[in-house]
């Protein structure tokens, strides 16, 4: 999937309720390792990693 | 969104005693006609701005990519919490945000500090779930909906059968309809 195609599916335009909440129970069990990311702070675009934490 | 409230005390509360909260902002869960799905990540961060703006919230707010990379690792649920510790293992999950459950979690990792610091043996570490009901204030809701645009109730009675606000009955009542 090219990265606009990606995008868009990701940020639908219809909401028609594909919530995975069967999935949710079984996806990074409690005990498991979070994922890092990074992400930048609204406030001031300064990024931010998990794993800093 | 009901949740900030709360989630700004347990933040205020908590944030001297090691803990870091962040909201992380994802993708509109349901576009409308005054806040559309994301095309850019400087719509994205427009939104966002929005959001902080109109229900005050103090919480520092992260900014997903545009491809929703966190928000799909964590598992893609639109109002989901996780606490997660100093070595980064999940503690606590929920598809719903809490702010009572999430309390009483937080405080179970100051017990485990204290213990730690008095040397208490542990025996092990446990697993509990439990099953939870999600309480819906019709008012606010709806105040939520009608704020992102009638597109976005449009779509939500399109793919529920019921309006977003719609009480038990009410959702009774359109079904036998």
């Amino acid at each position: 999937m090219t990265d606009q195609a990606e995008i868009e599916n990701y940020n639908y335009s219809v909401f028609v309720g594909s919530e995975q909440f069967m999935d949710f129970r079984t996806l990074l069990p409690v005990g498991s390792s979070g994922p890092d990311f990074e992400a930048p702070l609204l406030e001031n675009g300064q990024t931010v990693r998990l794993s800093e934490y | 969104m009901g949740e900030v409230p709360p989630l700004t005390k347990l933040h205020e509360k908590y944030r001297d005693k090691g803990f870091a909260f962040f909201i992380v902002y994802v993708r509109e869960a349901h576009p409308g006609e005054n806040f559309p799905h994301h095309g850019s990540f400087e719509q994205k961060l427009a939104h966002a701005r929005q959001l902080r703006d109109l229900e005050r919230v103090k919480i520092p707010i992260l900014i997903d990519d545009l491809k929703g990379a966190a928000h799909v690792a964590y598992g893609l649920l639109p109002n989901m919490i996780y606490l997660i510790d100093r070595d980064r293992t999940v503690v606590y999950k929920s598809d719903w945000t809490d702010a009572h459950e999430l309390e009483g979690m937080c405080e179970s990792l100051v017990r485990l500090d204290d213990m730690k610091a008095r040397q208490v043996p542990i025996i092990r570490k446990g697993v509990s779930e439990r099953l939870h009901w999600i309480p819906m204030d019709p008012q606010h809701r709806e105040r939520i909906y009608r704020r992102s645009g009638e597109k976005a109730i449009r779509d939500y009675f399109n793919a529920r059968g019921h309006l977003p606000y719609a009480t038990d009955a009410e959702r009774d009542k359109t079904q036998a309809s």
